[in-house]
C-alpha cells in the first residue's frame, strides 16, 4: 500500500482538509493508501518512509527523495481536480 | 459544527486595521478577551504568518485562515473577520507574493488532525466566491453571522 505523507505549517488544520479530500479521492478509486499529517520542518526526517508528499505551504527543504505536490488547490478549489488527479496516479 | 464556539459576536468589522498584523491582533485580543485562548495565542499567531502564511487567492475576494498550534487554545472556536478595504497578507503557497486579504477566518483549534468537519465547512465556504462577497457586503454583523451559519452550522 502506498504511502501519503500530508505536510503544512502546523500540520493540524490545512493538512487535515488536504488528507481527507486525498483519503476521499482513493477510497472513489479504489486505492488503499496510508495517508499521515505532518508539520513542513519535520518533512526531511519522515519523508523517507512515504511514497509521495503533498503540501500546502510551499516546502523550501532539500534531501527528499520521493515526488511532490503542491495542493493549495485543495484549499482554494481552483484546480482541485487535476491535483487530485496527478496525487492520484503517483499512488495507482 | 457543534464542537467549535461561534456566534454572532465572534465576527468583526475590520475597519481601523491597515496591516496583516494589526487585524491579526485585533483577532487574537477578541478570542483571548473571551477567554477561549491562551495570552500565549496571539504571539504564535504572528509568528506563524512570518513563518509560514496563511493567505489563499480564491479568486476575487481572497481569504486568510491563520491559525496556531493547539496548546495555546482553551476552547475551540472561530473568529471571523471582514475587511472592505483589503489588507496585505503574504500566500500560503508562495511566501514571497502578496495577496489583497477581505475576509479572516481566524482558527482556534483544540485538536490536532481533528475538527475535520469544521474545517472542511469553513474551506467549502471561502471557495464560494459569491457567499463571500455577501458577506463581506453584508450591512450588519447580523447579516454575515445568517450566511456564516447557513454553511457551516
Amino acid at each position: 500500500m502506498k504511502k501519503v505523507l500530508v505536510a503544512c505549517g502546523n500540520g493540524i488544520a490545512t493538512s487535515t482538509v488536504v488528507a481527507t479530500k486525498i483519503r476521499e479521492k482513493c477510497e472513489d478509486n479504489g486505492i488503499p493508501v496510508i495517508v499521515t499529517q505532518c508539520k513542513l520542518l519535520e518533512v526531511e526526517s519522515k519523508a523517507d518512509d512515504y511514497d509521495l508528499l503533498v503540501t500546502t505551504g510551499k516546502f523550501t527543504g532539500g534531501g527528499v527523495n520521493i515526488p511532490v505536490v503542491t495542493a493549495i488547490s485543495l484549499l482554494t478549489g481552483i484546480g482541485e481536480e487535476k491535483t487530485l488527479d496527478e496525487i492520484l496516479a503517483y499512488l495507482k | 459544527m457543534s464542537d467549535i464556539i461561534f456566534n454572532e459576536s465572534m465576527i468583526l468589522k475590520l475597519d481601523g486595521q491597515k496591516t496583516n498584523r494589526e487585524v491579526l491582533s485585533a483577532m487574537a485580543d477578541h478570542l483571548f478577551q473571551k477567554g477561549l485562548v491562551k495570552e500565549t495565542y496571539k504571539e504564535a499567531i504572528l509568528n506563524r504568518e512570518k513563518e509560514f502564511p496563511t493567505g489563499l487567492f480564491t479568486g476575487n475576494l481572497n481569504v486568510a485562515i491563520p491559525h496556531a498550534d493547539t496548546r495555546h487554545v482553551n476552547n475551540a472556536s472561530l473568529c471571523v473577520g471582514i475587511a472592505e478595504n483589503p489588507v496585505k497578507f503574504y500566500a500560503m503557497d508562495e511566501p514571497d507574493n502578496i495577496i489583497d486579504i477581505n475576509m479572516v477566518f481566524m482558527l482556534a483549534l483544540k485538536e490536532a488532525h481533528g475538527h475535520i468537519e469544521m474545517l472542511q465547512k469553513v474551506i467549502s465556504l471561502i471557495q464560494d466566491q459569491e457567499a463571500v462577497e455577501k458577506m463581506i457586503k453584508a450591512k450588519d454583523l447580523k447579516a454575515v453571522y445568517e450566511i456564516v451559519e447557513q454553511h457551516l452550522l
